[in-house]
């Protein structure tokens, strides 16, 4: 983590805060843009860095579906049971989802679903919100600026390298609970279904291949309902709790990875092969 | 007052009567209104587990008979977050004296299969008798709700494509 010389994500002060100085620099001069800024991504290999809601989401139903890919016997066979992201619309929830429920509409259990319930900052990871100049830095040591060329055989590369620098900010880390429900049939699948669940607790949750994240279930509310519209079911809320941190893409109309170049160097040296005794 | 206490004859809901209001209903129930619903009876030889729940039911032959069904509309419900949930009660009357030539009683956990759809019974009622004499108990009258087919063990419900839902 660094100190970013050019506070370029802080939002634009009011004139009121502007100095002197402050209004005499490139940012608030449009004429005089400063171009060192003006740095051209569209052939960067490296993409924007942003961890959002959607992101942890996915990352939790991927490892509910891929992962843990928890299974009941059912009538002797061995079957999948589905988790799905609470309160679909209807349309896909009947049609498109037709597998979850027989042709009466009536939903085949054991099911288990999961929907984010609240979102609320991570205490225990203190990030100072009010100083938004705070980065991470992660520099690419290749540069094509860098290239051997024939100035450098020449002069035996005097030149200080640059390094490509992205700059991106520090996450909001945060605590994102989930509601969860199972819902079976028998108790004996309920027991199947919990265990498979709480044997993952406290790992980490997501496509490795993208963002994981800590999670930590405290407890299984089991209840066993026996209703005249239902009949006997059998159901189990936990809650799911995840650390997670949250970088949007874009921020007060700023992109939140900024790419820089370190300064580079030409080093002039002087080598003298005669004395000035010599000369005459 | 019954015959048996007097040791006269009754006017009314004698033999002879009840056995008319048999034949009208079996010619209206069979004949009529035809509206037959499968019970399959649960075998009690059902194993159980210590929670009390057979995970592999048993139930023996469907047996079609003729009855009177009343249906309440399908409720969908979508606010537990599991989608659209749908629910329906039936209420079905069997006429006591046909269902009992054929050797059946309806009971509580009993099965009916209407409309496509498997409703469990989760209620008996018999209190239809006829002049109030109680051993002229004329029908039997059961509430039932819709029920999951996968937990009936009747039929594979797990095969099939989105547009071929069984």
């Amino acid at each position: 983590m660094a100190i970013n010389e050019t506070p370029e994500r802080n939002k634009p002060l009011v004139d009121s805060q502007l100095s002197e100085q402050d209004r005499k620099t490139y940012a608030n001069d449009p004429s005089k843009t400063n171009r060192a800024h003006q740095i051209k991504r569209s052939d960067d290999e490296f993409k924007n860095i942003a961890v959002n809601i959607q992101d942890i989401d996915e990352a939790i139903l991927f490892y509910f579906n891929q992962v843990i890919k928890p299974k009941v016997i059912e009538n002797q066979v061995e079957v999948d049971v589905p988790v799905i992201y609470g309160d679909p619309e209807s349309w896909k929830a009947v049609q498109r989802d037709g597998f979850m429920r027989d042709k009466k509409g009536l939903l085949l259990v054991p099911v288990v679903m999961a929907r984010r319930t609240s979102i609320s900052r991570d205490d225990s990871v203190p990030v100072d919100k009010a100083d938004r100049n705070l980065v991470h830095q992660f520099p690419i040591k290749w540069s094509t600026k860098n290239r051997y060329d024939r100035f450098s055989l020449l002069t035996g590369a005097p030149r200080k390298e640059t390094y490509e620098v992205y700059n991106v900010v520090v996450p909001d880390y945060v605590i994102i609970n989930y509601d969860c429900v199972i819902w079976t049939t028998f108790v004996t699948q309920m027991n199947k279904i919990v265990e498979q669940i709480y044997y993952s607790e406290g790992h980490y949750w997501g496509d490795r291949k993208k963002y994981k994240f800590s999670t930590r279930i405290d407890s299984f509310d089991q209840n066993i309902e026996v209703n005249t519209e239902l009949g006997r079911i059998v159901r189990s809320n936990f809650t799911l709790n995840v650390r997670g941190f949250l970088i949007p893409e874009v921020a007060n109309n700023q992109i939140t990875t900024q790419k820089t170049f370190t300064k580079q160097q030409v080093v002039l040296g002087i080598e003298t092969e005669v004395s000035i005794k010599d000369v005459k | 007052m019954s015959a048996s206490t007097t040791g006269k004859k009754p006017l009314f809901n004698r033999r002879r009567d009840i056995k008319f209001f048999n034949s009208l209903n079996d010619e209206l129930l069979n004949r009529i209104i035809q509206t037959p619903v499968t019970v399959y009876k649960i075998s009690t030889e059902s194993e159980t587990n210590i929670y009390n729940e057979a995970t592999t039911k048993t139930y023996t032959k469907g047996l079609q008979v003729g009855c009177l069904v009343t249906h309440d509309e399908q409720v969908t419900d979508a606010s537990d977050g599991f989608g659209p949930v749908v629910t329906q009660n039936i209420t079905v009357a069997f006429h006591r004296e046909m269902i009992a030539a054929r050797g059946f009683y309806p009971e509580v956990g009993d099965i009916i299969e209407w409309n496509e759809a498997y409703y469990e019974i989760n209620a008996v009622v018999e209190n239809q008798l006829v002049g109030g004499q109680i051993y002229k108990n004329f029908s039997i009258v059961v509430t039932a709700n819709m029920t999951q087919r996968d937990k009936l063990n009747i039929e594979n419900v797990r095969v099939g494509t989105n547009d071929q839902r069984i």
